[in-house]
């Protein structure tokens, strides 16, 4: 079965909200089923080789950075129980137990919605938002500036080459490649500056004022499917407080 | 929709000199007028002034005269954009993409949301544009892997298919190889006396081939203004306001119709 739009955005936020209040164990678990969706199933595929390659890189800084997260807690946190030696080194089990808790809940936090954006093209989370109701002008903002963003690295490569073929210092040491960097920066905001009026007049000659109509939702079945997944993660939240 | 401008005249700042100075000009309905000169003689700025643009977006610079477009006088130009009235393709193409849609049909379909025609019941439209400007087998490209001539192709598309009455086309002649400019020059055609066209130009090959009238303006002051047969009686007169390099593409586009005038110009200009 393949989910919606709607659906996989329901299943990520409910992901990231259960990491609030199940137990490291619990967390660790859907973090490794985040990993297995986006390597096996066909829902949360990515929308290319790169994204894929991000976001493998991604979880691997992400495990990185628990694994320090729950040596320092252990190391440091000193509970009732007695610590136990590893490797010549004292972890006391509180401090451990803390460690693992937070890291777990970062990494299943931050994979589960890293897995949505990992595998759903822009336009079609912009065309979700605006289905939810949020203003046109906002999503043309997100649209645009992303659309910047996607721009961004080959005018600073660009740039980067104009700079080394005029002599600049652009390769050296790090001294060097600092005072190279305001060779860089002030092409890169001028030239920005300059295009954002530009891009803005030529949308203005298109007739456009962010007035385009909200898409339409392609999938009402998966509009439910959607709500029945986020109402039931609110019970569980709503219970789990109460508890 | 006939263009006119009275004594227009322009300044981006008061401290500066003017950029466009004291144009006065009339292109009639349907016509193809092109606006010839050195970069810096206001060609630009003129484009602008007519479509709204510069009104809308330097409201602090100062104007004098008139612009009307059609039966609407404004005093000195308009202050917004008269699209879908008047389209003005830019002179750098990729500046007219979007970057909210993903593909060349979606990019065109753009233009006919943003004036809420419901491009569901004009595809046949947008299909007979991208067919036109020979551009319907990159229709699920995406916009900004085009190449410049196909990118200059596409912007042209995403204006006529709101088919605007008036349409200015800043240096359209740029990046585009023979078989593009010939396209386009075709495409010129094919608008006269539908479409009133204005398009700016440092080069006057693409004047000579498809324009009706032309305008000369060199420093922001109108030289010469008459259609295209005074134009070319008098082509020595402009020698100093158009690059000479430029006067080859002269000789060989009109030694293209007629050799023994090639012949005559070669010899005037000394290049025989």
């Amino acid at each position: 079965m393949r989910f919606g739009t709607a659906s996989k955005f329901a299943l990520s936020a409910t992901l990231a909200l259960l990491a609030f209040f199940l137990p490291w164990q619990a967390s660790l678990v859907l973090f490794l089923c985040v990993v297995i969706l986006e390597i096996f199933s066909d829902t949360y595929k990515p929308i290319s080789a790169p994204a894929h390659k991000a976001f493998l890189r991604f979880l691997a800084y992400l495990v990185s950075l628990g694994l320090f997260m729950v040596f320092i807690n252990g190391l440091l946190i000193e509970g009732d129980d007695d610590a136990c030696i590893i490797l010549g080194l004292s972890f006391y089990p509180d401090g451990l137990a803390f460690g693992l808790n937070v890291a777990c809940r970062l990494m299943l936090l931050s994979s589960a919605i890293l897995l949505f954006f990992v595998s759903t093209p822009i336009k079609i989370f912009a065309d979700l938002l605006g289905y939810f109701g949020l203003p046109q002008k906002i999503i043309s903002i997100i649209l645009l500036t992303t659309f910047y963003l996607e721009q961004l690295p080959a005018r600073i490569r660009q740039i980067f080459w104009s700079q080394e073929a005029r002599g600049a210092p652009i390769k050296g040491n790090f001294i060097l490649r600092i005072r190279s960097f305001f060779s860089i920066l002030s092409p890169l905001v001028l030239s920005s500056l300059v295009e954002s009026v530009n891009r803005g007049m030529a949308l203005e000659l298109r007739g456009f004022r962010g007035q385009v109509p909200p898409s339409r939702p392609r999938d009402v079945r998966d509009f439910r499917l959607a709500y029945l997944i986020l109402s039931t993660s609110f019970v569980l939240l709503l219970w789990q407080v109460w508890k | 929709m006939e263009i006119r401008l009275d004594g227009f005249s322009f300044q981006y700042v008061s401290s500066q000199p003017t950029v466009v100075s004291e144009v006065s000009v009339a292109v009639a309905s349907g016509a193809c007028c092109a606006i010839l000169g050195p970069t810096g003689a206001g060609k630009t700025t003129l484009l602008l002034a007519i479509s709204g643009a510069l009104g809308a977006q330097h409201s602090s610079g100062t104007g004098r005269g008139e612009i009307s477009v059609g039966p609407h006088v404004f005093r000195p130009m308009p202050d917004k954009v008269l699209f879908p009235q008047v389209g003005l393709c830019l002179q750098e193409p990729q500046i007219m993409i979007s970057g909210l849609r993903d593909t060349v049909y979606d990019e065109i379909k753009f233009s006919l949301e943003n004036i809420s025609v419901d491009p569901e019941l004009h595809e046949e439209q947008i299909v007979s544009v991208m067919e036109r400007l020979g551009i319907q087998h990159l229709r699920d490209r995406k916009p900004f892997t085009l190449s410049g001539g196909e990118l200059q192709r596409l912007t042209l598309a995403t204006l006529l298919v709101v088919q605007p009455p008036v349409l200015l086309l800043d240096e359209p002649g740029n990046s585009l190889d023979d078989d593009a400019l010939s396209r386009l020059v075709r495409i010129l055609r094919q608008l006269r006396g539908r479409t009133t066209v204005l398009f700016s130009d440092n080069q006057p090959d693409l004047a000579i081939l498809a324009a009706d009238s032309i305008l000369i303006m060199e420093d922001g002051e109108v030289i010469s203004f008459g259609d295209k047969k005074s134009f070319l009686k008098n082509l020595g007169e402009f020698k100093s306001s158009l690059p000479v390099r430029k006067w080859q593409d002269v000789i060989r586009v009109l030694s293209r119709s007629s050799s023994l005038r090639a012949k005559r110009v070669k010899k005037r200009f000394g290049l025989a």
